[in-house]
C-alpha cells in the first residue's frame, strides 16, 4: 500500500498529461497591448502596493463621514450622497495627442508610507500608440529614490525618476497643503518630456469618480481601493477592494465559481469576490447574502471616459 | 533570444508546471497567458537574468496563490446557482477522489504540497518561492496532508456503509 505522499507524486506526475499544447501567442500578443491601453501607471502602481493589506473602514452606508484628508475631500461632504466618492485636485491641459482618459483610481486612507490617492489615467485607444500619463493628487510624498534629481514643475521644486517597475518617468512636486502632484509617463526616450510637459500643464480644476452603491455584511465598510477603468461605455469597469470583500462591476454576468453575482441595471452586473489575501474567507453563502443587499444610487455614469479633459 | 522564442521554447513546459500546480488546464492556460504578457513588458530585463525560465515559473506560482478572477465563461455561475467550491473535471478520466480532495485544499497549501512533491523543493526554497517564513510553510504542509488524510479517511468510511 502507498503513502499519502507517494499517492501525492503519483497524482500529480499524471496530472502533466493533461497540459494543454501551447499557448496562444497571438493573444499574449494582443494582451500586451491591451495592458498598454489599460495602463493606469503610477496611480495603479500607488494603489496595486497596498491592495492587499488595507482595513481601513469607508463610508460606505451613507453615514457620517470620518474627516478626511487630502485628496478624498469629498467624503467629508455635509450631506454625503451613500457610496464613495474620491476628488482629485489636479487636470492637465496638455496631453499628447490622441491620448483620451481611461481610469480614475484611488487609495480612500492613507497608510504609513502609501499616502491617499485620486489618480487620473490617460492612454491611446489605438494599440500602437504607446504612450500613457498618470496624474496622481497624493496626501503625501511617495519614497523618492536615491537616483532621482531635482526638476521644477509648475515653478515648484521637486524630483523627477525613473520607475523601473513601471518603465515610466516620474515627477513628484508639493503643490498645497495635503496636496502632492505625481506625474508618470511612459514613452520610452520621450517620457521625462512627456511628463515634465503634462506636470508644467497642471491646472487646479477638480475631477471626480463616484461610485454610488451600498451592501451590508462582511467587508462592506472596509472598501479603500477604488479603480474605474475603461475607455467606452461598453468596457467601463469598477473595482471595489476592501478586506474580505472584494466588488467589481462590468457589463459581464460571467462570474468565477464561488463568487456571486447579480444584474443590475443598463447592463451592469455586480460581481462579489473574497480578497484571496484576507485571513478568514468569504464562503458563497456569504458572498450571496451580501449581495442581496447590494443597492446603486442614482447612476453608474463616468463620462470622462475615453474623453480628453 | 526575441520573446516569441522564448515563448515558443519554452511554453510547454510552463503549461505542464501550471497545470499541476493548479489542477486545472484552463486556468493553468490563462494564469501563463497572464504571466507572458506581464513578463513581455519587461522583456529586456528578465532575458538578462541567468535564468529567466526561473523568473517565470515563480511568477506563475505568484499568479496562482493570487488569482483572483477568472473572466472566463468556462466558470460560468449564474446567480443562485449552489456550488459551493469549484472543482474541475480533470479530462478524460475519472478523477480519483484524491484528485478532488487535492483540488478543494485552498491555494498556499496545494501550492506548497506541488512544490514538494512535484519540484522536490525543501521548505526554505518554498518559503523564497512563496514570499513566507519556513515556518509557515510547514504548517501549510501539515495542515494540507492532515485535511487529505481526514478526507481519505472519511470518504473511504462512508463508502464502506
Amino acid at each position: 500500500v502507498s503513502t499519502l505522499e507517494e499517492q501525492i507524486r503519483d497524482l500529480l506526475t499524471a496530472e502533466e498529461d493533461h497540459s494543454p499544447e501551447s499557448v496562444d501567442l497571438d493573444a499574449i500578443h494582443r494582451g500586451v497591448a491591451r495592458r498598454r491601453h489599460h495602463r493606469v501607471g503610477a496611480a495603479a502602481a500607488v494603489v496595486a502596493a497596498v491592495a492587499a493589506a488595507i482595513t481601513v473602514p469607508v463610508v460606505l452606508h451613507g453615514s457620517p463621514a470620518p474627516p478626511a484628508r487630502g485628496p478624498v475631500a469629498t467624503q467629508s461632504a455635509p450631506a454625503p450622497a451613500p457610496g464613495i466618492a474620491l476628488r482629485s485636485t489636479f487636470t492637465p491641459t496638455w496631453l499628447p495627442a490622441g491620448l483620451v482618459e481611461t481610469g480614475r483610481s484611488g487609495q480612500v486612507r492613507a497608510r504609513p508610507g502609501f499616502p491617499a490617492s485620486v489618480g487620473r489615467s490617460f492612454a491611446s485607444t489605438d494599440p500602437n500608440n504607446q504612450t500613457n500619463v498618470a496624474v496622481t493628487d497624493l496626501s503625501g510624498p511617495t519614497k523618492v529614490p536615491t537616483s532621482a534629481k531635482p526638476v521644477t514643475i509648475a515653478g515648484r521644486s521637486g524630483m523627477g525618476w525613473v520607475d523601473q517597475d513601471s518603465q515610466s518617468y516620474v515627477v513628484q512636486v508639493k503643490w498645497s497643503a495635503g496636496h502632492w502632484l505625481y506625474v508618470a509617463a511612459g514613452n520610452g526616450k520621450a517620457a521625462k518630456d512627456i511628463a515634465v510637459h503634462v506636470g508644467n500643464s497642471i491646472v487646479a480644476r477638480t475631477a471626480n469618480v463616484t461610485v454610488p452603491v451600498t451592501c451590508s455584511g462582511p467587508g462592506c465598510t472596509s472598501f479603500n481601493i477604488v479603480n474605474v477603468s475603461g475607455a467606452t461605455s461598453r468596457d467601463l469597469r469598477v473595482e471595489l477592494i476592501g478586506v474580505p470583500l472584494v466588488v467589481e462591476l462590468d457589463h459581464s454576468p460571467n462570474t468565477p465559481a464561488n463568487n456571486a453575482v447579480v444584474h443590475l441595471r443598463n447592463g451592469w452586473y455586480a460581481h462579489f469576490g473574497p480578497e484571496q489575501g484576507a485571513t478568514t474567507q468569504l464562503s458563497h453563502a456569504q458572498l450571496v447574502a451580501i449581495s442581496k443587499t447590494f443597492r446603486v444610487h442614482g447612476k453608474l455614469s463616468y463620462p470622462w471616459a475615453g474623453k480628453r479633459p | 533570444v526575441t520573446f516569441d522564442e522564448f515563448v515558443a521554447a519554452r511554453q510547454q513546459a510552463f503549461l505542464r508546471y501550471a497545470t499541476v500546480l493548479t489542477g486545472n488546464p484552463d486556468l493553468a492556460q490563462d494564469i501563463v497567458q497572464d504571466v507572458l504578457i506581464r513578463v513581455h513588458s519587461r522583456w529586456r530585463q528578465v532575458e538578462s537574468y541567468d535564468h529567466p525560465e526561473n523568473y517565470v515559473r515563480k511568477a506563475i506560482v505568484n499568479a496562482y496563490v493570487s488569482w483572483r478572477r477568472q473572466w472566463s465563461v468556462r466558470n460560468l455561475v449564474p446567480f443562485g446557482s449552489p456550488p459551493d467550491r469549484a472543482a474541475p473535471e480533470p479530462p478524460g478520466s475519472e478523477p480519483s477522489e484524491l484528485w478532488r480532495r487535492m483540488s478543494r485544499l485552498p491555494r498556499r497549501q496545494r501550492a506548497v504540497v506541488v512544490l514538494r512533491y512535484y519540484e522536490g523543493f525543501s521548505d526554505t526554497e518554498i518559503a523564497e518561492l512563496l514570499g513566507c517564513s519556513a515556518g509557515t510553510v510547514r504548517s501549510h504542509m501539515s495542515k494540507a496532508l492532515a485535511k487529505l488524510r481526514a478526507d481519505l479517511r472519511n470518504h473511504r468510511f462512508l463508502e464502506a456503509l
